[in-house]
C-alpha cells in the first residue's frame, strides 16, 4: 500500500456520480479501467480509518459521528498475484484477476439509504440514484459489530439492488466485553454476502478483505434480495427489521446478563447533570493549561534560533555575496526570516493542542460533550450535534463549516456556519498567548482560558441573538445522540490526526504568510515622502503606515488605536498567523524609541497600548484581545462559508462579525479604564 | 391492560419494551435507525441534565432529551409479556 497524499472532494449537489467524484479533475484515483470499490457505513464504524489503512491517506477521522462529509478517494493497492476468479477459461483478463489496485471511495456516514442529511444524500446519490453504469463496482459496508443490529440496515437496503457487498466487521472486540460474540459465517449466510472481521486501527484482516473483494468482483453482480410486497413505508420498514434481527439472531450469541460497562461507568460521571459541565470545563482548561505551559520552552528555543543564528546566517551569506546592507537583508532577516520564524515558533503549541483534541475525539469524550452542552445549543435554537462542528472551530474554523453538513435542517446549517468564526481557533491561541505572556506573565494560561469562555459565550450571545431575529421561527430539532463506548486512543492514529492539521497550519505558513510577509514588506518599503529611497524608508514613513494611520482612528474608542495595532489586524484579516508576523515585521524595522530594549518585541507592543489607551493598557488589551477573537478569522474561512452557505450570508457573516467585534471591545475598554 | 408510561417517566435499570414510538413521523425515523422502534427493548441507563436520559438499545447508549422521552410509551418488560 502507497501514500499518495490526502485528497478530498466535494461532490457537486447535481447528479453526482461515483465515477466524476473518482475521475474528477480535482484529484485522481486508481489508473484508467480500474475497479471502483465504495466504502459505505453508518457514521462513527471505523470507515474513514479503514479508508486510511487501505490507502494510506489521512482523511479526517475521530470516535464521534460525522468525521466524514466529503466524498474522499484514494487508491487500494495489493498484490496482483493471486488468481480469485471462477472463470473456466481465464488466462488473467477478467476484472478480479487483472488489476493490482482499485479506486477506493470513502463515503459520508448513512445510516440508510432514505437520507435525513445531506451527506445521507450524497450517499444515497452515488449507490442508488446514480445511473447503473455509473455505480460503483462493489461496495464494502462497514459493520459495527458492536451494534448490529443498526449497522446492518444499510446492508439490508443494499441488498435490495443488484450492488455487490461485502461486509467489514469492525469492533468485534468492543462486541466481545459486552457479551456479544459475532459468527462471521453464520452472518454471512444470513445477509447474503461476504463477511470479514478487520481491525481498521490496528490494520489487521486487511488482506482477507481485499480477497473477498477481489473474489466478490470476479462473479457477476447477484440478484436482488426478494422483498415481500410492502403497502407503505412502514410496512416495508418493517420487513427489514425483521430481516435484521434474523441476521442477528443467526449471527450472534450473547452470554450472560447485560451488565454495566467501562462506558458506563464513566459516563456516570460524564454525563452527570452537574459533575457533567464541571468536568467539561476542567478538560477544556487543562488542555488549554497543558498547552501553554509544555509549550513554553520550546517556543523559546524555537525563538532563540530564528532570531540568532539562523538571521546571522543568513545575513552572513548576503554580506558574502555583497548583499548585506540592502534591501534584500531587509526582506529576508527583518521579513521573511522574523515573520515566518515569529510564527513556527508556534508548531510546538499547536501540535500539543491538536494531539490533546485528538486525543478526546478518539477516546469518545467530545460525543459526551455534545451531550453535555445540547441545553445550551439548544438555547440558541441548534440541537445538540450542532457542538461537533463548532468543537472543531477550536481547532480550526475551515473543516468546522464543512463539518455543518452534518446538520439535517439548512436553516440550522447557515446558524451553525454563522456562529463557527466566534469560535476560538487555534491561530488566535498565539497571538493570545504571546500577548497575554506580554501583558500577564504567568497567568498567561488563564487568560486565554478565559478567552476561550469568552469565545463561548459569543456564541451563544450571538446565536441568542440571531435566533430572536432571523431565525425567530425555526423550531428546535431534538436531541438523538449515538454515544461511542470509550475506546483508548491509539498512537497511530492521534499521531495521523495531529501530523494531518499540522500539516493544514504548516501550509498556511508557507503560502499565505510568506505572500503577507512580503506585500507588507514590499508596502514598508515604498516611500510616502520624496526624498526617501525604496527599502531604505522608515516604517513610519511609508505607504504601509499612512494605510493604517488612516484606519486607526476607528479603533481609538477601543483605545488601541497605534497605527502598528492596528496595521497587525488589517494583516490578520488574512490569516491570524499573520499578527505576529506583522508586529514582529514592523517592530524588527521600527528605530527603537529612547530607552527601549530594540530587541525586546514584548515591550515594544506593551508601549504602543500604554500610549494608545492614554494610561489604560490592560483594558485596552482585553479589548484588543476580544476584538482578535470575534473579527472576521481568515479568507480561508470566508471561502469556505462561501461554498457552503453562499456569497450573501457569508457577507452577512463578516458585517455580524466586525459590528459584535467592534461594539464588546469598545465596551470593554471604555468600563474597564473605569477601574484600572 | 395498558400498562404503558412514557420513556421520561420510566425507572432507571429496569428491562422496558416499547409500546408506541415518537409521534413525530421525522423523529419516530431518526429513532428507528438506533433500533427505538415498536417492540424493541430498552433500559434507561442514566439522567441527564434538563431532564434527558440514556438509554440502551440494541447493544449501544443512546441520549436522548425530554422532549423526545415524553413522546415514546414504553412498558416494563414482565408486564408487555
Amino acid at each position: 500500500m502507497t501514500a499518495t497524499g490526502t485528497r478530498r472532494l466535494k461532490v457537486a449537489p447535481a447528479l453526482p456520480t461515483i465515477q466524476a467524484a473518482c475521475h474528477g479533475p480535482a484529484g485522481r484515483g486508481a489508473g484508467e479501467g480500474a475497479p471502483v470499490v465504495a466504502l459505505a457505513g453508518a457514521p462513527n464504524v471505523g470507515k474513514s480509518t479503514l479508508f486510511n489503512a487501505l490507502t494510506g491517506l489521512r482523511a479526517t477521522t475521530g470516535n464521534w459521528p460525522g468525521t466524514t462529509v466529503d466524498v474522499g478517494r484514494g487508491v487500494w493497492r495489493f498484490r496482483a498475484g493471486d488468481r480469485v476468479c471462477a472463470c473456466a477459461h481465464c488466462e488473467g483478463t477478467c476484472a478480479a484477476h487483472q488489476p493490482s489496485e482499485f479506486t477506493l471511495v470513502d463515503l459520508p456516514g448513512a445510516y440508510s439509504l432514505d437520507p435525513i442529511s445531506p451527506d445521507e444524500e450524497l450517499t444515497r446519490a452515488l449507490l442508488v440514484d446514480a445511473p447503473a453504469a455509473e455505480r460503483p463496482d462493489a461496495v464494502v459496508v462497514v459493520v459495527d459489530a458492536a451494534h448490529l443490529a443498526r449497522s446492518l440496515h444499510l446492508v439490508c437496503q443494499l441488498r435490495e439492488s443488484t450492488h455487490r457487498v461485502v461486509v467489514a466487521l469492525t469492533m468485534t472486540d468492543v462486541a466481545r466485553q459486552a457479551g456479544v460474540e459475532v459468527d462471521s459465517h453464520a452472518l454471512a449466510e444470513a445477509v447474503g454476502c461476504p463477511v470479514v472481521v478487520v481491525d481498521p486501527r490496528r490494520r489487521t484482516g486487511l488482506d482477507n478483505l481485499t480477497r473477498f473483494v477481489r473474489e466478490s468482483l470476479a462473479r457477476p453482480r447477484p440478484t436482488a434480495r426478494v422483498v415481500a410486497l410492502a403497502s407503505d413505508d412502514l410496512a416495508r420498514e418493517d420487513e427489514r427489521f425483521g430481516w435484521i434481527e434474523a441476521a442477528v439472531d443467526a449471527g450472534t450469541t450473547t452470554s450472560g446478563a447485560q451488565r454495566m460497562s467501562f462506558s458506563d461507568r464513566v459516563d456516570r460521571v460524564a454525563l452527570h447533570p452537574v459533575a457533567g459541565p464541571l468536568l467539561f470545563l476542567a478538560v477544556m482548561w487543562l488542555v488549554f493549561q497543558i498547552t501553554t505551559t509544555v509549550a513554553a520552552p520550546l517556543q523559546d528555543a524555537l525563538d532563540g534560533l530564528f532570531t540568532g543564528p539562523v538571521s546571522d546566517a543568513v545575513r552572513a551569506g548576503l554580506g558574502l555575496v555583497g548583499l548585506g546592507g540592502t534591501w534584500v537583508e531587509g526582506l529576508l532577516v527583518d521579513g521573511l526570516v522574523a515573520g515566518v520564524g515569529m510564527l513556527l515558533t508556534f508548531v510546538p503549541l499547536m501540535a500539543l493542542m491538536f494531539v490533546l483534541l485528538a486525543l478526546l475525539e478518539d477516546s469518545g469524550y467530545l460525543a459526551r460533550a455534545a451531550v453535555v452542552s445540547n441545553k445550551l445549543m439548544r438555547s440558541i435554537g441548534l440541537p445538540g450535534k450542532a457542538f461537533l462542528p463548532l468543537i472543531v472551530g477550536f481547532g480550526c474554523n475551515v473543516p468546522a463549516i464543512s463539518a455543518t453538513r452534518i446538520l439535517g435542517d439548512a436553516r440550522q446549517r447557515i446558524l451553525t456556519a454563522l456562529l463557527v468564526p466566534f469560535t476560538s481557533c487555534t491561530a488566535r491561541l498565539t497571538v493570545y498567548v504571546m500577548v497575554g505572556t506580554i501583558f500577564f506573565g504567568r497567568a498567561a494560561g488563564t487568560v486565554v482560558f478565559v478567552m476561550y469562555l469568552l469565545s463561548i459565550l459569543f456564541v451563544v450571545g450571538v446565536g441568542l441573538a440571531l435566533r430572536a431575529t432571523l431565525w425567530r421561527t425555526m423550531g428546535a430539532e431534538p436531541l438523538v445522540l449515538d454515544l461511542p463506548p470509550y475506546q483508548a486512543p491509539t498512537l497511530r492514529l492521534t499521531a495521523s490526526v495531529t501530523w494531518t492539521r499540522l500539516q493544514g497550519f504548516l501550509r498556511t505558513a508557507s503560502g499565505i504568510i510568506v505572500v503577507t510577509v512580503c506585500a507588507v514588506w514590499l508596502l514598508q518599503s515604498i516611500p510616502t515622502q520624496q526624498g526617501e529611497s525604496f527599502g531604505s524608508v522608515p516604517v513610519e514613513d511609508s505607504v504601509y503606515a499612512a494605510g493604517a494611520r488612516a484606519v486607526a482612528p476607528v479603533f481609538a474608542p477601543a483605545g488601541f488605536d497605534a497605527w502598528q495595532t492596528t496595521s497587525a489586524l488589517v494583516v490578520g484579516f488574512v490569516a491570524k498567523e499573520a499578527v505576529i508576523s506583522s508586529w514582529a515585521q514592523i517592530y524588527a524595522v521600527t528605530e527603537p524609541a529612547e530607552g527601549e530594549d530594540p530587541g525586546d518585541l514584548g515591550a515594544a507592543i506593551m508601549g504602543a497600548f500604554e500610549e494608545s489607551s492614554g494610561g489604560h493598557p490592560l483594558p485596552a488589551v482585553w479589548a484588543f484581545l476580544i476584538f482578535l477573537m470575534a473579527y472576521t478569522p481568515c479568507v480561508a474561512t470566508v471561502a469556505a462559508q462561501h461554498r457552503e452557505i453562499g456569497l450573501r450570508w457569508t457577507l452577512f457573516g463578516i458585517a455580524v462579525q466586525l459590528a459584535v467585534a467592534w461594539t464588546a471591545a469598545v465596551a470593554v475598554f471604555q468600563i474597564g479604564r473605569l477601574f484600572w | 391492560m395498558n400498562a404503558s408510561i412514557t420513556l421520561d417517566r420510566a425507572p432507571l435499570g429496569t428491562p422496558l419494551v416499547i409500546w408506541s414510538t415518537h409521534p413525530d413521523a421525522v423523529v419516530a425515523r431518526r429513532l428507528s435507525r438506533f433500533g427505538v422502534r415498536r417492540g424493541a427493548r430498552l433500559t434507561v441507563v442514566q439522567k441527564l441534565v434538563a431532564g434527558g436520559r440514556v438509554v440502551s438499545v440494541g447493544g449501544g447508549r443512546l441520549a436522548l432529551d425530554a422532549g423526545v422521552l415524553a413522546g415514546v410509551a414504553v412498558a416494563p418488560e414482565a408486564s408487555a409479556a
